[in-house]
C-alpha cells in the first residue's frame, strides 16, 4: 500500500482534510486574521483537487487538461484581491473598535 | 502539509499560525509540481507564500495583536465546528471510496509537458473574455483597498 503510485483518491483526500483544516480555523478561532488564513487554505484545497484533476483526466493529445489549470489561475487571482480587500476591512475595523476579536463585534446584534 | 495546517489551528500567536500556513503553502506548491502544474506550482510559490503572506504578516505587526490565551473556549461553538467537520470529513472518505474511477493511478504523459505555453494559450483563446474580466476586477481591487485605508474621505 504505501509502494503504491498516488492515486487520484489520494490527492482528494488530502485536498478533503485540506479544506476541514480551514473550515476548522474559520469555525473554532474567533480572530478575524485567522479566520481569513482558514478562507486561504479552503480555497487552496479547491485548487489542489482542480490541478488533481486535470493530471488524471488527460486531453486527447496526451497532455494534462489545462482548463483546470487556467480555472486555478483564476481563483488564485481572484483570492489575491480578495485578500488584499479584507485586510483592508480588517484595519478599517480596528481603526474604528480596536479590536479583531469577532465576539467584540456585536453591534448588529438584536 | 496538513501538519503545518493543523498548526494554523492549534498556535495561540497569529504570528505563529501565519508562519504554518507559509509551511502549508509551499508544501502543498510541491504537491502542484508532482502533478507536472509547474507553472502553477510557481504561481502558489509567489503570490501566495510571497504576496499574501506578506500582507498577512505586516497586518498583523501594524495591529501589534497579542495572542488569545486571555479568553476562555466557547464550548458549544466548539462542539459545533468539530460536529461539522467530523460529519465533513465522513461524507469525504464515503464518497472517495465510493467511485472506483477515484482509484485510478495517474496515465503517462505522451511527452515532456510545456505548461506555460498551454496555460498560455488556452488564457488568452478560450479565456479571453474572463481574463480581461479578471484585470477590471484587480483594478477595482485595488482601488477600492487605497479608499478604504483613507483615513477620511473628503
Amino acid at each position: 500500500m504505501m509502494s503504491m503510485a498516488p492515486t487520484l483518491a489520494h490527492y482528494l483526500v488530502v485536498s478533503g482534510l485540506l479544506f476541514t483544516i480551514g473550515m476548522a480555523v474559520v469555525l473554532l478561532r474567533r480572530n478575524l486574521i485567522i479566520i481569513f488564513m482558514g478562507l486561504e487554505l479552503m480555497l487552496n484545497a479547491a485548487n489542489l483537487s482542480l490541478v488533481a484533476f486535470s493530471r488524471f483526466n488527460l486531453s486527447a493529445a496526451g497532455l494534462p487538461s489545462y482548463d483546470a489549470q487556467v480555472l486555478v489561475f483564476f481563483i488564485i487571482t481572484v483570492a489575491a484581491a480578495e485578500v488584499a480587500v479584507g485586510l483592508a476591512i480588517i484595519v478599517a475595523i480596528y481603526r474604528s473598535l480596536q479590536t479583531t476579536h469577532v465576539e467584540d463585534l456585536d453591534t448588529l446584534k438584536f | 502539509m496538513l501538519a503545518a495546517g493543523l498548526g494554523v489551528v492549534f498556535s495561540r500567536k497569529p504570528v505563529n499560525s501565519a508562519m504554518c500556513l507559509v509551511v502549508a503553502f509551499v508544501a502543498l506548491a510541491a504537491l502542484f509540481i508532482t502533478l507536472d502544474a509547474f507553472f502553477i506550482g510557481i504561481i502558489q510559490v509567489l503570490v501566495y507564500a510571497g504576496a499574501v503572506m506578506v500582507l498577512f504578516l505586516f497586518i498583523i505587526m501594524l495591529l501589534d495583536l497579542k495572542s488569545e490565551s486571555t479568553r476562555k473556549l466557547n464550548v458549544p461553538a466548539c462542539v459545533g465546528g468539530v460536529l461539522v467537520v467530523g460529519g465533513f470529513v465522513g461524507l469525504l472518505v464515503k464518497v472517495v471510496a465510493s467511485n472506483p474511477a477515484f482509484h485510478a493511478t495517474k496515465p503517462a504523459l505522451s511527452g515532456p509537458v510545456d505548461d506555460v505555453r498551454e496555460v498560455g494559450m488556452t488564457l488568452f483563446t478560450d479565456f479571453n473574455m474572463p481574463f480581461q474580466i479578471i484585470g477590471v476586477l484587480l483594478l477595482v481591487a485595488t482601488v477600492g483597498v487605497v479608499l478604504l485605508s483613507k483615513r477620511q474621505l473628503e
